[in-house]
């Protein structure tokens, strides 16, 4: 999709140097189009379809705050993506703003890289309703086949609280390798799918882990990965297919914080692409 | 090396030499460009000053000071010209912690050491 970009600035300095650098990123872009001030952007946007404004804050006539304000209130802009560009340095001025339904803030200046960024992160947040996204992944599943490996242990560790425990290798549409991170609970949940034990405790889920160590065991993971330049979303949908599927939706519980989260299921923490 | 220190301005300080300013790294083809817009917007902060010297909608005139350091501050930024952009946040901070009596003085010095640093670049372009 090409995105149509309005620029709002009153500089046209500023508006020419955004301009090159959205032409930097690798991106679709449509039309750029330009607005020195809140006012005249509010006329573009009855004029002409904008997927994006980058917005200042301090303009003449009618400020970037107050634009905002008038898009948020109307039926045909309150769904635009609105990004703040300025040089504010008063983050109390930027919360309320991100409070008032602004997506993101970038500070002037700025890089094609933390553009991209933006870009990125705003159209995985419009990610669409789960059901299309399931959809979209049981289409996808057949060209992607993952086999979850456990990494070696040491005969004398016992499951740490957090530590790489595994790995998903995929391959077909993509292809890469997944680390989990992950605690004594996950490696429960792990141990009684690979070893099929009712209910491992702290010792059985060692013993299990160990034995399987660095085995492909050949769980079968229906997932999509979709990737921008070198981002990765891991979605893992619910699997139907595996005996103990309701606990592959727990491996989420036992995540740690920087884990790729997609649809709750998430269970990766770090993408490692293959050449 | 080590940052150039503007914080002479809020306080009737001394200030770097406008005539040392760094140029941009990545030598900006917006220079020419700036030069002309950061002057003009000096010869509208000089005229807004002085009404507002003057005591003229002081209210009004102050939102248009503001305005217009921080239009200097965001095109200093995006051309390159970091010292430019930290004299103007220095500026910004003065203006605030300032009375207003003492708010035009600091304002025709920020104006004056732009000017010259201005020129400085023009001939360096």
């Amino acid at each position: 999709m090409a995105l149509n970009i309005l620029i709002v600035d009153d500089s046209r300095i500023t508006r020419t140097s955004i301009q090159h650098i959205i032409s930097m990123v690798d991106l679709e872009i449509g039309q750029i189009l330009e607005a020195e001030n809140g006012q005249e952007a509010l006329k573009v946007l009855t004029e002409a379809d904008v997927d994006l404004v980058l917005a200042d804050l301090n303009m003449p006539k009618m400020g970037g705050a107050e634009m905002i304000r008038h898009m948020k209130s109307s039926e045909a802009t309150k769904s635009i993506p609105v990004v703040v560009v300025s040089t504010e340095s008063r983050t109390t001025r930027i919360k309320n703003l991100l409070a008032e339904g602004v997506k993101e803030y970038l500070h002037k200046p700025f890089t094609p890289e933390e553009f991209r960024q933006i870009i990125q992160t705003l159209w995985n947040k419009q990610t669409p309703e789960l059901g299309d996204l399931l959809t979209k992944a049981m289409a996808e599943a057949l060209e992607t086949m993952a086999f979850l490996t456990v990494i070696p242990m040491e005969d004398d560790l016992p499951v740490p609280e957090k530590t790489i425990v595994a790995e998903i290798g995929f391959s077909g549409a993509k292809s890469g390798k997944i680390q989990i991170i992950a605690g004594l609970d996950f490696c429960k949940i792990l141990a009684e799918n690979i070893g099929a034990l009712e209910k491992a405790d702290k010792q059985a889920a060692c013993d299990a882990l160990k034995e399987f160590s660095n085995v492909t065991c050949g769980l079968f993971l229906p997932m999509v990965v979709s990737s921008t330049a070198d981002m990765f979303d891991i979605t893992v949908p619910k699997i139907k297919s595996c005996s103990n599927s309701s606990q592959w939706e727990e491996f989420v519980a036992d995540c740690s914080s920087d884990t790729l989260n997609i649809e709750g299921h998430a269970i990766a923490t770090r993408l490692i692409l293959k050449d | 090396m080590k940052a150039k220190d503007f914080s002479g301005i809020r306080n009737n300080g001394p200030l770097p030499n406008p005539q040392e300013m760094e140029m941009p790294e990545d030598f900006s083809d917006l220079l020419d460009d700036y030069v002309e817009s950061t002057n003009s917007s000096l010869d509208e902060l000089e005229q807004v000053t002085l009404a507002y010297e003057a005591a003229n909608d002081r209210e009004g005139n102050a939102v248009t000071i503001r305005r217009i350091i921080h239009k200097i501050k965001g095109e200093s930024a995006m051309v390159g010209i970091d010292e430019m952009s930290d004299f103007c946040h220095q500026a910004e901070f003065a203006f605030e912690e300032l009375t207003e009596d003492k708010r035009p003085d600091m304002l025709l010095r920020f104006k004056d050491w732009t000017c010259t640093a201005l020129h400085n670049l023009a001939e360096r372009i």
